[in-house]
């Protein structure tokens, strides 16, 4: 939630409250790290990590610790927070839960990179399928495939982003590739009816704002990828290799015609800082319930700098949760 | 005694309206979300001129590029460092089976779980599986969580001499730094304790059970942004 749809909240509240005319209990106080009471200071220090990392009330021994960031690392390493923090993500990167189990891929190898203390990239780069076990039912396995690339391979998920490009073309698959690791953000708009949605209408203004002109422009950036083949069977789509050649997209990364086109564009993707930027930023949605501000980026930097050594997403998290400035008030 | 129930819930109701505004810093002058009619830029009555505003920090980190030349952070809100806490507590963090042997927020502070919440996950937002979301207030939600504060604190309520008397203005501030103190982490202030104080010895007062009576009082607290937000 962030300032502006808080104080819409409040705003609906006052007329409410202005007609009742009643006292209540003005959370407004602020518990600064000031506080003299520094046994409440650490409980709802406590409170905060516990809650926030593993969605659990503080275990007594949290509560009673005289500096409960100290403890950090070890929520980060629970089972609890592996969870909570796979299905966070999985709901950063898709619209609404999967219809089928295998479609959440993106839950499923998270949990697994996480459990096995792998490299976070590896949720985009690793050499994984995730798929429905054919033998027991309502359970998903990730295997080990050589042929992987991340979830992003994983057929159920494919299936699920190949959109409805006339001439195959998979834009929701490109912008999924891009708004998965770079969290970029575009809106989808609506046609007037009658309106030229072919590769050749995109290309006139204001849809080549999206479709062609911009770094990320989802036309150039979904030639990389395979291309659905037309006509398209939706309960089992088929996937053909892409025959536009070379792509030049997001600036100036150069990606050849292959069928590894994927390969390429997740793996500039997940090179870059923007990657590393969005996983910190997921870190501080994740711990704080919103964006990191503009005093916050020292913290940031932080968070940024133990990614980049490490690669762990747990390190990331771990920067923030730990901060002083995180119990402050 | 329904009179009773709303007048508390419009305590709540206030208190709950606060949640993510405690820290100060939010009302920003020159910021385009608050502090003044104008918009970014804009001066006249009634805004401030941004350029004599302090700035909120020293430092504000690095610049980050991204591809494209975009400059990453670029959509970062202006606040003061740690500002906009106050999140609603998620329903995996207040109610637990008994079973489970997992803590529970109202188990912590009233060592008892109010059995209401029991197959009331949808009105807290509890997600689906593989599934997050970030819990809002609604005003189901903060019904029913006043429903179970209540609960608890019949339980809290039910025995000791220091409920077997109607409040009086000592016992109610003895009462409402206690339990503020413990269902908050925190001290109340004086005008949260006066808010307090009142609920028990005027809003409360037709309530003839004296154990209710309190019972009134203390969920009144524990209902309130100090303990549903973290």
């Amino acid at each position: 939630m962030n300032l502006s749809s808080r104080k819409r909240k409040l705003v609906l509240l006052a007329p409410l409250l202005a007609a009742i005319g009643v006292a209540g209990f003005a959370g407004s106080k602020t518990a600064h790290a000031d506080d003299p009471d520094t046994a409440a200071q650490n409980e709802r220090c406590a409170q905060r990590l516990s809650i926030a990392l593993t969605g659990a009330s503080p275990t007594a021994a949290l509560l009673a610790s005289t500096n409960p960031q100290s403890l950090a690392s070890g929520l980060i390493a629970s089972p609890a927070f592996q969870d909570r923090w796979a299905r966070f993500v999985n709901s950063q990167w898709n619209r609404t839960p999967g219809a089928t189990l295998d479609q959440d891929a993106p839950y499923y190898l998270a949990l697994n990179v996480l459990q096995n203390n792998k490299p976070w990239s590896d949720v985009f780069l690793g050499q994984y399928n995730v798929a429905l076990d054919k033998t027991v039912a309502n359970q998903v396995d990730v295997t080990v495939d050589p042929t992987g690339l991340g979830y992003f391979r994983s057929k159920a998920w494919l299936d699920r982003y190949s959109g409805n490009e006339l001439q195959g073309y998979k834009l929701f698959t490109a912008y999924q590739f891009m708004n998965n690791t770079i969290g970029l953000q575009l809106v989808a708009s609506t046609n007037a009816p009658g309106a030229n949605v072919s590769a050749s209408g995109r290309q006139a203004a204001p849809c080549n704002q999206c479709h062609y002109n911009p770094w990320y422009a989802l036309d150039f950036v979904a030639r990389t990828l395979t291309r659905v083949q037309i006509p398209k069977d939706a309960n089992n789509p088929v996937y053909v290799a892409p025959s536009d050649g070379t792509q030049t997209i997001l600036g100036n990364v150069t990606i050849p015609q292959s069928l590894d086109g994927d390969k390429a564009l997740a793996t500039a993707l997940v090179n870059s800082d923007s990657f590393k930027f969005n996983t910190c930023r997921l870190a501080f949605n994740y711990l704080y319930g919103r964006n990191e501000n503009s005093c916050e980026g020292t913290v940031f930097d932080s968070c940024m700098a133990a990614f980049t050594k490490s690669g762990m997403v747990q390190d990331a998290i771990a920067t923030v949760a730990t901060d002083p400035s995180y119990c402050a008030n | 005694m329904k009179s009773v129930l709303f007048g508390l819930m419009a305590s709540t109701l206030l208190a709950l309206g606060t949640m993510g505004c405690s820290s100060g810093g939010l009302d920003i002058p020159g910021d385009g979300q608050g502090g003044g009619a104008g918009g970014p830029g804009t001066t006249g009555p009634g805004t401030t001129d941004p350029a004599s505003t302090p700035p909120l920090c020293t430092t504000t980190g690095t610049v980050y590029a991204g591809f494209g030349g975009a400059t990453l952070g670029s959509d970062r809100v202006q606040a003061v460092q740690g500002a906009d806490r106050g999140r609603m507590k998620p329903f995996s963090a207040i109610y637990t089976t008994a079973a489970s042997g997992a803590p529970n927020e109202f188990m912590r502070v009233s060592s008892y779980t109010p059995p209401i919440l029991a197959n009331n996950g949808a009105t807290f937002s509890a997600p689906p599986a593989n599934w997050y979301q970030e819990p809002e207030a609604s005003a189901i939600g903060i019904y029913t969580s006043y429903r179970a504060a209540f609960q608890s604190c019949l339980q809290v309520t039910a025995t000791g001499a220091a409920y077997s008397a109607a409040p009086t203005t000592a016992t109610a501030t003895s009462q409402c730094t206690s339990w503020t103190r413990k269902f908050w982490s925190r001290d109340a202030s004086p005008d949260e304790l006066t808010a307090c104080e009142n609920v028990a010895t005027n809003d409360t007062a037709t309530e003839s059970d004296v154990n209710k009576r309190w019972a009134y009082v203390c969920a009144s607290v524990l209902n309130s942004a100090g303990f549903v937000s973290y």
